[in-house]
């Protein structure tokens, strides 16, 4: 039967078909990205942008403001503000025409090439980018999961984690002790845990003189050691101890009721106590397939496609790529040539050559700024690193301050070129 | 590496300018006491006028940039410099008489966009009032007299091939990328000049300076250092091209 309301309804959709057969006829390629950080942002906006409506774009991603943990131990210290953290996804939305969507990627189907959420929403894609960040690995720290991030934050997957540990450092007894865990390599933002214990002390300094610092490592050296324990000479004599695995050996257990870490021979008691446990990929890339045995997800180094699945990319901290450490730069240089392949493949664009670029800013305190960085190329086997640098010893203090002002510059420039 | 150097280097021949400024500046340079004070505050204001070069040329003989020659600028009507690309609400300005002196100035300085909103000069409002006093009194100083300051730069000559090497812009926007998780896209300066709109010369010039290391960035040199000169090229196009 017809009637006229049926009638009208097919009358416009004859009418949108042959007025529009470009969009109607065929569709756009569909680019899917699962995780709204520096690499899955970055990701979407560049082939937004670049690509000027001829693509798709779907980015999922659960958090409605992103809180980087780049800057996070700054808030720490008392030199950012919790609310400068946090960018809204409303101009890759608005102004891009990035479809944003705020939900959790739950599965996979590669066979379908589908991407499915918590809400029961499913998402076909030509090309998936995934770009989940970290996960804990369960268990790597015994007596510790989930459930004591509470007592015992982690703080190192930004927003509300790292504002607790803040609370929790404000609130300390007067001489009391800040326990740090460090986690084994390899893990997100390699001078970020020493970057933490400077914030910490610095913050320390001033509000509870007494206090100490005592960290424990399951590794023998780190990131610009010799730059950090200068500094924290200079700055916090006799405030730090760090512990290394040939002191402590292996964390035996971690108790969040007794607020007690056990190591072999030994037990540490604290009144705040971060832990940060190993990590591996988030989890999405391991529903999707793309993770090896250690967790992390092998990518080619000449556009970051994955070694496992076809069609599906992975940026950031996920990704096994080679030299790159995991770092909020280096998933934004990664999705900028990750864009331009994809790009490339479904819009027939040119694809230039894989550049890659990272440098890590770590303050020390007050106007004691450091940097270590390099430029990479892709090999067939991995991102292998091209030239290093990194920041002397016994530097002036007004080169430290245009290292700490350029940070702030970065910052700025980075948080732009993520969000719009 | 920038410094400034003043053609005249002769003890004294700070010539003064007009109006109130003249009479601070002559009171001030002529007490001993204050003489401390003053040499803080041409230091200050040079220190702040570097920032204003990243945009502005420093007079006809500089390579031209995004924002108008800064030489003669006391006295001129806003938004007047023939072949430069003004905000709409300077050049209206301009027309209903607003003229640069050291009034105008430090009010410009103090809140660019609440003073004249809509502007796109890319700078961060001065806070302190004896920084905008230490910058303008520096522009008054070095304008004022025997000719504008020169600035030199030493930077090593650009091999001539390279100068020459055509770029192509849509390579340029590629690598372009990389520039701008540092360099803000919008030509704000924040720790980190500005790069957008950039005279292509000066581009090579400045990126081949970083690249033979005669510039001591370590994060620029090691990213021009994975330039070749058809990537230096490729750049220099697109960034120079406006709007970019």
């Amino acid at each position: 039967m017809i009637n006229r309301r049926t009638f009208l309804g097919s009358a416009v959709g004859t009418s949108l078909a042959i007025g529009a057969p470009a969009v109607i006829g065929k569709s756009r390629p569909r680019v899917v990205i699962i995780g709204g950080g520096p690499g899955g942002a970055t990701a979407a906006r560049y082939l937004a942008k670049d690509s000027k409506g001829e693509l798709d774009v779907t980015l999922i991603e659960p958090s409605r403001m992103y809180y980087t943990c780049f800057f996070s131990n700054l808030y720490l210290g008392g030199f950012q503000s919790f609310d400068q953290l946090g960018h809204s996804y409303r101009t890759l939305a608005s102004q891009y025409g990035i479809n944003v969507v705020h939900d959790w990627a739950v599965g996979v189907d590669t066979d379908k090439k589908s991407v499915s959420t918590a809400s029961g929403a499913r998402f076909g894609y030509d090309k998936l980018i995934v770009a989940p960040g970290i996960d804990f690995v369960e268990g790597s720290v015994p007596g510790w999961d989930a459930s004591a991030q509470t007592r015992m934050p982690h703080a190192y997957k930004g927003g509300t984690q790292i504002a607790l540990l803040k609370a929790q450092i404000e609130n300390m007894r007067q001489g009391g002790t800040f326990l740090m865990l460090t986690p084994p390599n390899p893990y997100r933002c390699p001078p970020g845990p020493y970057e933490r214990v400077s914030m910490v002390a610095h913050l320390l300094k001033s509000r509870n003189p007494s206090a100490k610092i005592i960290v424990l490592d399951p590794k023998s050296k780190f990131s610009k050691q010799a730059l950090f324990e200068e500094g924290w000479s200079n700055h916090y004599q006799g405030m730090i101890e760090w512990l290394p695995v040939e002191i402590i050996g292996k964390v035996q257990r971690v108790d969040p009721q007794a607020m007690e870490i056990e190591v072999d021979g030994d037990t540490f008691k604290g009144d705040v106590i971060n832990i940060i446990p190993a990590m591996k990929a988030g989890r999405i890339a391991e529903m999707a397939g793309v993770t090896n045995e250690a967790g992390w997800a092998p990518v080619h180094a000449a556009d970051m496609r994955s070694r496992l699945q076809d069609d599906i990319y992975v940026l950031g901290d996920a990704a096994e790529q080679g030299d790159m450490p995991k770092s909020g730069f280096s998933a934004n240089s990664q999705a900028k040539v990750c864009a331009n392949a994809v790009r490339g493949a479904l819009t027939g664009s040119k694809i230039f050559p894989a550049r890659y670029s990272n440098t890590c800013w770590s303050l020390i305190d007050t106007d004691d700024g450091v940097k270590v960085g390099a430029t990479y190329t892709p090999t067939d086997e991995k991102i292998a690193t091209a030239d290093s640098f990194i920041s002397k010893t016994g530097e002036d203090a007004a080169l430290r301050k245009k290292t700490y002002e350029e940070s702030l510059g970065w910052y700025a420039g980075i948080t732009k070129d993520i969000f719009g | 590496m920038i410094r400034t150097r003043p053609r005249n280097k002769g003890f004294g021949r700070v010539a003064c300018p007009k109006g109130l400024l003249r009479l601070l500046i002559c009171l001030l340079s002529g007490g001993l006491l204050m003489g401390a004070f003053t040499a803080r505050a041409d230091e200050r204001g040079a220190q702040l006028f570097v920032q204003c070069i990243s945009c502005h040329a420093v007079d006809q003989n500089d390579e031209q940039r995004h924002g108008p020659p800064l030489h003669r600028l006391f006295g001129r009507p806003a938004g007047s410099v023939p072949g430069y690309n003004y905000s709409e609400i300077l050049r209206q300005a301009g027309n209903q008489g607003l003229v640069w002196d050291e009034q105008s100035l430090d009010a410009l300085l103090a809140d660019p966009r609440g003073y004249l909103p809509g502007l796109r000069m890319a700078i961060d409002p001065i806070d302190e009032p004896s920084d905008r006093h230490a910058l303008i009194s520096y522009l008054a100083a070095v304008y004022a007299d025997g000719g504008p300051t020169v600035f030199v730069h030493d930077d090593p000559p650009v091999p001539d091939r390279l100068l020459a090497l055509e770029g192509d812009p849509e390579y340029g926007a590629y690598l372009a990328s990389e520039c701008l998780t540092c360099h803000q896209a919008d030509g704000t300066r924040a720790g980190i000049p500005a790069i957008i709109g950039w005279a292509r010369q000066r581009f090579i010039r400045v990126m081949h300076a970083y690249r033979v290391k005669a510039r001591d960035n370590s994060v620029m040199q090691s990213i021009a250092g994975a330039l070749g000169d058809e990537e230096i090229a490729a750049l220099a196009s697109y960034l120079a091209r406006p709007g970019q």
